[in-house]
C-alpha cells in the first residue's frame, strides 16, 4: 500500500467514525415494551408514548406483544437472561419471582422517593411487588376479589336497604339463601337465572379459592404455615359451592371460557359475581352503573381479601433502564392514565393519590378499603404446578365427580411433592 | 336392472350431497358469521343467514388487527424457507440413497424410519434447549430449521423413491456423454422426479401450514408468529371472544388457500397419499 | 488397485449427495433425540436449575404416581378409541361413495377434502363457536329447528360431552387424509377383477364383500397407524378449545407434557411423558403392522 492511500485510508476512516459517532448521538434510544397482546388495547400505551416523547423526544417505542396465556414461553426465554424488553407486563408477582430468583430483576427503591416514596402506595399491592424488602416491580392491572352484585334483581328478591344497596351477607349460610332468593328456575326446573357466577377458570380458581379463606378466617396459611387446605373453613367454602352448582343456583361457565362469569352478568343471566371488582365497571357499561354494587365476601369487611396484581418489571438487562423506569413512574402513574383504566376497565395501578380522587365514588370507596386490606398469594418456586392442581380438583368436584373432603385431599396429596415455601 | 342403477346413483348422489353439506356447514356458519353485525351474532335465537350484511368486521381486521398481516407474511415465509431447506437436501439425498449402493446407506434408512415413528413431541424439548442456545427463539428461522428437519425424512423417502424409478439407461446415456454426477443429477435426473418433488411441496406446505405445537412453544411475540398460533391467541382477555372479527380473519385466512386446493386438488391429494407414511 | 480407487470414487459421489442431508438431521434430529433421552432421565428445572442433573429413572417413576398423568393417559386412550373406529368407517365410506363415477363426485371431493388445508388449530376457534352453549348453532339447530330442546348440551363444559366434542373436530380435519389413503388402495384394485365378477353376476353389495375389503388390507394397515397416532398425538385443538378441562376431563399426553415442560418447567418429567407417548405410538404401530400383516407391503 503507497504513503498516500494509507494517509487516504486513515482520513477516511476518522470520517467515518466521526459521521458515524453522530449518528449514534442523533440516533433515538429505543426502549422496548412486552406485555401479552389484549394489554396494548386495554391501555392508553400509544397515548402514553406520545406524551413521554415530548418530555424524552430522543425516545422512540417498540411494542412487542405475547400471544395471551402464552407467557410461559416468554418467561422462559428470559430467565435465561435473554433481552427481551426494557419494560415487561406479564406476570403476577408470584410467578414473577423466579426471575428474582435467578437475580434477572432491578429494584426500583432508588426511584421510590418523595411523591413515589413506598407509603404513598396501596399496600396490599406493593407488599406482593416486594422480596428481600426490595420492591422488584409496580403493581399493574391490580383487582381486588370480591362480590359484586345486581341492586335490581336484589330488590325484587327483597334483599335491599332502605336506601336500596344489597344487604351484606354475614356468613356463608347467609349468602346461600340469598342465593335461593336470587335464582329463578323454569316450570321443568331449569336455572334461567343463577344466584351467582364464580370464575373458577384457570386464571382464576386460586384467587377466588383464597380470597374466600382469607375472609373467613383471615388468613390463607394454616397453623404450619402452609397453604390452607385442610380447616374447617376450607370444607364449608368447597361445600358451598358444591351445593351451589349442585342446585343449580352457581352457574358454571367459567369452566370452559374465562369470560363466560361476565357474559353472565352482562346478559343479566346471573345476579352475583364471585371475580374482581373491576368487573363492576366493565359489567356497568352495558346494564347501568347504578345497577351495580360491590358486595364484600361474608368476612372480608373485617378480615380483608386477596388481591392480584400483575407486575411492571425491569429486567436487569434492559438496555434503557432508567428511561423505562421513568415512564412507568411518568406516564403509567399518572393521574390521566391511572384514571383511565380505571373508568374504562376498573382496573388499578398502585398509586394511592390516584385513587385518592376518586373516593366520592361508593364504589372506589369500598375498592380503596378493600385494596388496602389485602394479601397477595405466597411466591413460590412451583406456583405454577400448585395452580394446575387446584383448578383441576376443584373443577372436578363442581362436576360432581368427588365430594368436598375428598378434593381438599386430594390437593393436599398432590402438593406435598412441591416447593411451596414462601419467597420473602 | 337399468332403473335399479339409477335408483344406486342417485342414492350416491343424495349422500354426496349431504356429506359435502356436512363437512362445509362449518365453514359456511363462520362466512356468515363474518357478515353479521355484532348485535345479530349475540342475538337470542340466532339467525343463520344474515338479517343483513355488514362489512365491519372486516373493516375491523384491516384497521383493528395490524397482527394479522404479520401473521400471514411470517407463515408464507416459514412455508418457503422450509422448502428451501427441504426441497434440495430431499433430492440431492434422495438420488444417493436412491441410485447407489454405499456403505452407511441403511443406517441413514434405518434412521429416517426410527424418525418417522417418534412423535414431534419428543423433540420439542431438546429443539427448544438448542434454540435457546443459538438465540433462535422468537425468529422466522427458528421456526425454518426444526420443520425442516422433521420433514425432511420423509421427504428423502420420497425423493428416494421417485430417482429409483428412473430407468438407468439414461443415467449411463448421460454417463458416457461425459457428464458428471452433478450434472447427471441435476440436468438428466432431476427433471423426471418432478412430481416428487411436488409432492414433498405439497407435504411440507400441509405440515408447515397448519403446525401449532412448535410454533406455539418457540414463537414468543406477534411479529413471529404465524397464523395457526396467531389467531387462537387473539381471543380471550380483550372484552370478550370478538367473533365477528375473528370469523372475518378467519375467512380471509382460509379463502386463499382453499382457493390453491380446490384448483391444484389433484397434486395435493398426491403429496398426502405419499406423505401420509409419516404418523 | 484401479478397482479399489474406482469403489472409493463410487462412495464418494453418493456421499457428498448424502452429506448435506445427513448433517442436517444430525444436528437436529439425532442430537436433539439423544438429549432428549438424557434430559427425561434427569432432574431439570428449566428456570430453577443450572444444569440437568441424571436422576435415573426417577422422572418416569414419578409420572406413575401422579394422577393427573394417569387421567391424561386414559383420556388419550378414550379419545382413540372413539376417534379410531368413526375415523377409520367415515374414510373408508366415503372414499367408496368418491370412487364412483357419478355425476358430481369431483365437486363432492373437493368439498369432503377441504378441512386437510384448515388447520386444525383454526378448526378449534370455529368449533367452539359451534358448540357455544348459547350462541352456537349446535343448540340452535337442536332447540328451534329440530325442536329437541332436551338435547341441548354445554358441549365443552359438561365432563361427558367435552371429550367427545373434541374427537367431532379432530374427525372433521384427519377424515379426508384417510379418505385419500383408502383411495389410493381402491384405485389400485384392478378393473379386471371387476370384469370378471361382472360376467359371474356379481351384485355391488357382493363387490364390496368379496372383492374391494379384501384387496384394501394394506390399506387398512396404513389408515389404521396413520389414524391411531393422529389420536394419540391429539394436542391443537385441545389446547384452543378446552385446555384439558372442565378439570381434567379433556387432559390429554402431549397437553400434559407441554404443561409440564413450559409452564411448570419440568423438562425432564416432559421429556419422560413424550418418551412414554412415543412408546405408546411405537408399540401400537407394530401391533397393527402385525395383524394386518400382508405379504406385499
Amino acid at each position: 500500500m503507497s504513503k498516500k492511500m494509507r494517509v487516504l485510508s486513515l482520513v477516511g476512516l476518522l470520517m467515518l467514525s466521526l459521521v458515524m459517532s453522530a449518528a449514534a448521538m442523533a440516533a433515538p434510544k429505543t426502549l422496548k415494551v412486552t406485555a401479552e397482546a389484549w394489554y396494548f388495547n386495554k391501555y392508553e400505551m400509544e397515548e402514553a408514548a406520545r406524551r413521554f416523547q415530548e418530555d424524552h423526544p430522543d425516545v422512540d417505542f417498540e411494542w412487542s406483544k405475547a400471544g395471551d396465556f402464552e407467557v410461559a414461553p416468554l418467561m422462559l426465554a428470559w430467565s435465561r437472561d435473554r433481552y427481551i424488553a426494557d419494560l415487561v407486563i406479564v406476570a403476577s408477582p408470584s410467578e414473577a419471582v423466579a426471575f428474582q430468583a435467578r437475580d434477572l430483576l432491578l429494584s426500583f427503591d432508588d426511584v421510590l422517593v418523595g411523591e413515589y416514596a413506598k407509603e404513598n402506595w396501596l399496600k396490599g399491592f406493593l407488599d406482593q411487588c416486594t422480596i428481600g424488602g426490595q420492591v422488584y416491580a409496580l403493581p399493574s392491572d391490580a383487582e381486588v376479589m370480591t362480590l359484586i352484585g345486581r341492586r335490581d334483581f336484589a330488590e325484587e328478591a327483597g334483599l335491599t336497604d332502605d336506601e336500596g344497596n344489597i344487604i351484606m351477607p354475614k356468613d356463608f349460610d347467609e349468602l346461600y339463601s340469598f342465593l335461593e332468593q336470587l335464582t329463578i328456575k323454569d316450570s321443568s326446573g331449569k336455572t334461567t337465572r343463577y344466584g351467582m357466577t364464580v370464575n373458577w377458570s384457570p386464571e382464576y380458581t386460586h384467587y377466588v379459592y383464597f380470597s374466600g379463606l382469607q375472609a373467613m378466617r383471615g388468613s390463607i396459611f394454616d397453623e404450619n404455615g402452609a397453604l390452607d387446605f385442610s380447616s374447617d373453613e376450607a370444607l364449608e367454602l368447597l361445600t358451598f359451592w358444591q351445593k351451589g352448582v349442585e342446585e343449580g343456583l352457581i352457574s358454571t361457565s367459567s369452566l370452559v371460557d374465562h369470560s363466560g362469569p361476565r357474559n353472565d352478568m352482562k346478559s343479566g343471566l346471573a345476579a352475583i359475581l364471585w371475580e374482581d371488582h373491576a368487573r363492576v365497571i366493565e359489567i356497568g357499561q352495558v346494564v347501568g352503573q347504578d345497577k351495580m354494587q360491590i358486595v364484600k365476601i361474608p368476612g372480608a369487611d373485617v378480615n380483608g381479601t386477596v388481591s392480584y396484581t400483575m407486575s411492571l418489571m425491569i429486567p436487569k438487562n434492559a438496555a434503557h433502564p432508567e428511561l423505562a423506569k421513568a415512564f412507568v413512574l411518568e406516564q403509567f402513574n399518572a393521574e390521566w392514565f391511572a384514571h383511565d383504566l380505571m373508568d374504562r376497565w376498573g382496573k388499578l395501578l398502585g398509586l394511592k393519590s390516584n385513587i385518592e380522587s376518586r373516593l366520592d365514588d361508593p364504589i372506589w370507596e369500598t375498592v380503596f378499603e378493600l385494596a388496602d386490606n389485602s394479601v397477595g398469594l405466597p411466591k413460590t418456586v412451583d406456583h405454577a404446578k400448585m395452580v394446575d392442581i387446584m383448578t383441576a380438583e376443584i373443577h372436578n368436584m363442581l362436576k360432581m365427580q368427588q365430594t368436598p373432603s375428598q378434593t381438599l385431599a386430594n390437593i393436599r396429596q398432590q402438593i406435598q411433592p412441591l416447593n411451596l415455601e414462601p419467597i420473602e | 336392472m337399468p332403473t335399479k342403477t339409477k335408483y344406486f346413483r342417485f342414492v350416491v348422489f343424495l349422500i354426496g350431497v349431504v356429506a359435502s353439506f356436512v363437512v362445509l356447514a362449518p365453514i359456511f356458519w363462520i362466512i356468515f358469521t363474518s357478515f353479521k353485525s355484532v348485535e345479530e351474532i349475540y342475538s337470542i335465537p340466532l339467525t343463520i343467514w344474515p338479517r343483513q350484511f355488514v362489512w365491519t368486521n372486516y373493516i375491523a381486521v384491516i384497521k383493528g388487527l395490524p397482527e394479522f398481516p404479520i401473521y400471514f407474511f411470517n407463515t408464507v415465509k416459514v412455508t418457503l424457507g422450509t422448502l428451501l431447506l427441504v426441497l434440495p437436501l430431499s433430492a440431492t439425498a434422495g438420488y444417493a440413497l436412491g441410485r447407489f449402493d454405499f456403505p452407511g446407506k441403511k443406517a441413514i434408512n434405518l434412521f429416517i424410519i426410527a424418525i418417522l415413528a417418534i412423535p414431534y413431541l419428543v423433540f420439542l424439548i431438546p429443539l427448544y434447549i438448542v434454540e435457546d442456545i443459538l438465540n433462535l427463539l422468537d425468529t422466522n428461522l427458528g421456526l425454518i430449521l426444526p420443520y425442516a428437519a422433521l420433514n425432511l425424512p420423509l421427504g428423502i423417502l420420497i425423493m428416494q423413491a421417485s430417482y429409483k424409478e428412473i430407468p438407468s439407461e439414461l443415467e449411463d446415456s448421460a454417463r458416457i456423454d461425459g457428464a458428471n454426477p452433478f450434472q447427471t443429477w441435476l440436468m438428466v435426473l432431476t427433471p423426471l422426479v418432478i412430481t416428487g418433488l411436488a409432492a414433498v411441496t405439497i407435504f411440507t406446505f400441509v405440515a408447515v401450514w397448519e403446525e401449532y405445537m412448535f410454533a406455539r412453544t418457540f414463537m414468543l411475540s406477534t411479529s413471529a408468529q404465524t397464523l395457526s398460533v396467531g389467531l387462537p391467541s387473539l381471543r380471550v382477555e380483550s372484552k370478550s371472544w370478538a367473533y365477528g372479527t375473528l370469523s372475518a380473519a378467519l375467512t380471509v385466512s382460509l379463502l386463499p388457500i382453499s382457493v390453491v386446493f380446490v384448483v391444484l386438488r389433484k397434486y395435493f391429494i398426491e403429496g398426502v397419499m405419499r406423505g401420509s407414511i409419516k404418523g | 488397485m484401479a478397482k479399489h480407487v474406482r469403489r472409493r470414487s463410487n462412495y464418494r459421489v453418493p456421499w457428498l449427495f448424502a452429506l448435506p442431508a445427513v448433517l442436517y438431521m444430525g444436528a437436529f434430529l439425532l442430537y436433539p433425540l439423544l438429549s432428549a433421552l438424557r434430559i427425561s432421565f434427569s432432574e431439570y428445572n428449566f428456570v430453577y436449575s443450572e444444569k440437568p442433573i441424571f436422576n435415573g429413572l426417577a422422572n418416569y417413576v414419578q409420572l406413575f404416581n401422579d394422577p393427573h398423568f394417569i387421567v391424561s393417559f386414559k383420556n388419550t386412550v378414550y379419545y382413540t378409541l372413539v376417534f379410531f373406529p368413526l375415523f377409520m368407517l367415515l374414510s373408508l365410506f366415503l372414499a367408496l361413495l368418491l370412487n364412483t363415477k357419478i355425476k358430481g363426485t369431483n365437486i363432492f371431493q373437493a368439498a369432503i377434502l377441504l378441512p386437510i388445508v384448515v388447520p386444525l388449530s383454526l378448526a378449534g376457534i370455529m368449533f367452539t363457536w359451534i358448540f357455544s352453549q348459547d350462541f352456537g348453532i349446535v343448540n340452535h339447530i337442536l332447540a328451534n329447528v329440530l325442536h329437541l330442546p332436551h338435547l341441548q348440551r354445554f358441549w365443552l363444559g359438561d365432563v361427558e360431552t367435552a371429550m367427545n366434542s373434541l374427537v367431532v373436530v379432530g374427525l372433521w380435519k384427519y377424515v379426508g387424509f384417510g379418505i385419500i389413503l383408502f383411495l389410493s388402495g381402491l384405485k389400485a384394485i384392478s378393473e379386471d377383477i371387476y370384469e370378471a365378477a361382472k360376467v359371474d353376476g356379481v351384485n355391488a353389495w357382493q363387490n364390496l364383500i368379496y372383492i374391494t375389503l379384501p384387496n384394501l388390507k394394506s390399506s387398512f394397515s396404513l389408515v389404521g397407524i396413520w389414524g391411531i397416532i393422529q389420536a394419540i398425538k391429539v394436542y391443537d385443538q385441545v389446547v384452543v378449545m378446552t385446555n384439558g378441562g372442565p378439570g381434567t376431563a379433556t387432559s390429554v399426553l402431549y397437553l400434559y407434557a407441554w404443561k409440564n415442560a413450559f409452564t411448570f418447567f419440568n423438562m425432564g418429567l416432559g421429556e419422560a411423558i413424550a418418551f412414554f407417548t412415543a412408546a405408546l405410538a411405537i408399540v401400537v404401530s407394530v401391533f397393527f403392522n402385525l395383524v394386518f400383516k400382508s405379504e406385499k407391503r
